[in-house]
């Protein structure tokens, strides 16, 4: 049978005649009938993730006030968000926390409060130039008085997050969540067999260009992710054994729903927003289809310790989603707790929401611009010689 | 029947064996979920109780001629269904398995008749879905 293109798909998707199914079904379907079988029923696998990613912001475009302001120190609902950006745009951080509330309103609660429509406090100063004469504003806006208002987070969407344990003798607050001491938990933040990088290890369909479901809205994978890491080694069915490629995600915060968004504040660590993004596989070959049909059994991750805060993380252990989602883990020779991060609930949500959606002929597939690379490496921030002089 | 009782003591009553009186009077079960008292010698309990309803209903009357502000709590916490997203970090912490993922919708599962009132899930959870109902 010949190979499937993206175009042909978008036929079908136009005609009605798509078959599109879920990572999670897509594992059952191939199990029950076979790969050949299976090629001949699907089209489509939807991927989706629900998960706490704190590369996360967006830019926003306020319009100028009259006489005009070059805004250069600017909060929202007491959130400073960036001045370096002209006159009157700027870029909220998620995890920026709040001068007055710290780590419990943060930028991420903004960015889902503009969403939900709530009129948030703008406060801006500025110089004044001959050309901005305004030295002070302050206003109350809302999602619908901003001109552009996109998220774009510079590194969504790991293809294979580690898990997290602390084997010290105190309780650690991390970005995985509190973990408590002497390995007494496993936090792990995937939807396993549901990740959209895990069903495309070779980003062979998901690259620049690529549409996907983010937020309630329909966005684009702008960009390689910051870190991206596509180099390192990869198991038998080519699952990077460590976090691997990263994706930088742009989308409409006036589309958006805040179902699929939320605010997170981690106790000792700081704000954080819940992302939900879905992605659609075309299954181009039979190869496709095999990488979409590993079921968290096949699909492995590490165990990092993460008391250990200076140099690589010891891997105490190499697990499967399978194991992870069961509840608990064999680890020093004796059964251990796991707790997810990543909402596996919301993640079949979306994944059935956009199946939905590209059955009902609303959500058509984009051929990637580009595609990445599988040699990247990160490079951790250059060391200072004792001379204090660059090295 | 089962439930679970909260009691706040002024510092006159805070040596006073009333936990002993439920018990020995009332042929109440207890077992002592949360006990504190602070500097100004003002104390609270936690209690989970089992007994007949007539006795309860016996030793709340007791508690209140004896001047404890008593109350008879169904839920030690309390989840907003609208803030949480189901993540499940909470159940990390929850070793009594009050808060548990179902095994096929993966939502959020609370289990109030095992909860003893702990309150770490209160602390971690990233959405400020969990709050305290005890106080």
């Amino acid at each position: 049978m010949a190979s499937r293109t993206f175009e042909s798909i978008n036929q079908k998707i136009k005609s009605g005649q798509v078959a599109v199914l879920t990572a999670e079904e897509v594992v059952d379907l191939v199990k029950d009938q076979g790969i050949d079988a299976a090629y001949d029923q699907v089209d489509v696998v939807t991927t989706a993730t629900f998960g706490p990613m704190c590369s996360s912001g967006a830019f926003l475009n306020f319009g100028h006030s009259n006489p005009p302001i070059r805004m250069e120190e600017i909060s929202l609902n007491h959130v400073p968000v960036s001045g370096g950006l002209a006159a009157v745009d700027t870029y909220v951080g998620a995890t920026q926390e709040s001068t007055d509330r710290g780590l419990d309103y943060g930028g991420a609660h903004l960015i889902v409060d503009l969403v939900k429509g709530k009129s948030v406090k703008l406060r801006a100063k500025g110089k004044g130039t001959d050309c901005y004469p305004l030295k002070e504003v302050e206003r109350n806006i809302s999602l619908e008085d901003l001109n552009e208002a996109y998220m774009y987070n510079p590194r969504n969407c790991y293809q294979n997050y580690a898990a997290a344990a602390n084997t010290s003798d105190r309780v650690l607050h991390t970005y995985m969540g509190t973990l408590p001491a002497h390995t007494n938990l496993v936090t792990y933040s995937t939807s396993g067999c549901l990740s959209p990088l895990l069903n495309d290890p070779y980003y062979r369909t998901i690259g620049i260009g690529t549409r996907i479901f983010i937020g309630g809205a329909q966005g684009y994978v702008a960009w390689r992710g910051t870190q991206f890491n596509s180099g390192g080694p990869r198991d038998e069915n080519g699952i990077p054994h460590g976090i691997g490629a990263t994706l930088a995600l742009v989308g409409d915060l006036k589309q958006m729903d805040p179902d699929y968004l939320a605010p997170a504040s981690y106790k000792g660590y700081g704000t954080s927003l819940f992302v939900g993004v879905g992605i659609p596989i075309p299954i181009i070959d039979k190869d496709m289809l095999k990488q979409v049909a590993l079921d968290n059994d096949q699909l492995f991750t590490n165990v990092l310790d993460y008391s250990v805060s200076e140099g690589k993380r010891p891997v105490l252990a190499r697990v499967s989603y399978q194991d992870l989602q069961s509840g608990s883990i064999e680890l020093e020779g004796r059964r251990v707790k796991t707790a997810p991060l990543s909402s596996l609930k919301k993640a079949r949500h979306i994944a059935d929401k956009l199946k939905e959606a590209i059955q009902t002929g609303q959500f058509y597939l984009s051929q990637p611009l580009e595609l990445f690379d599988h040699q990247s490496g990160v490079k951790g921030l250059k060391k200072e010689d004792l001379c204090g002089q660059n090295s | 029947m089962r439930t679970k009782l909260i009691m706040k003591f002024s510092k006159d009553l805070s040596n006073r064996p009333i936990t002993y009186d439920l018990i020995q009077s009332f042929n109440l079960c207890v077992n002592i979920l949360k006990a504190e008292i602070n500097h100004a010698f003002e104390g609270l309990l936690v209690l989970d109780i089992e007994g007949k309803s007539s006795d309860i209903a016996g030793g709340l009357k007791y508690l209140e001629a004896a001047g404890v502000e008593a109350d008879l709590i169904t839920n030690s916490i309390e989840i907003d269904p609208d803030r949480c997203v189901s993540c499940g970090l909470c159940t990390g912490l929850c070793s009594v398995r009050a808060l548990v993922l179902s095994k096929e919708e993966r939502a959020l599962d609370y289990q109030a008749n095992r909860c003893v009132g702990c309150n770490q899930c209160v602390g971690v959870c990233p959405t400020g879905a969990i709050e305290n109902a005890i106080w």
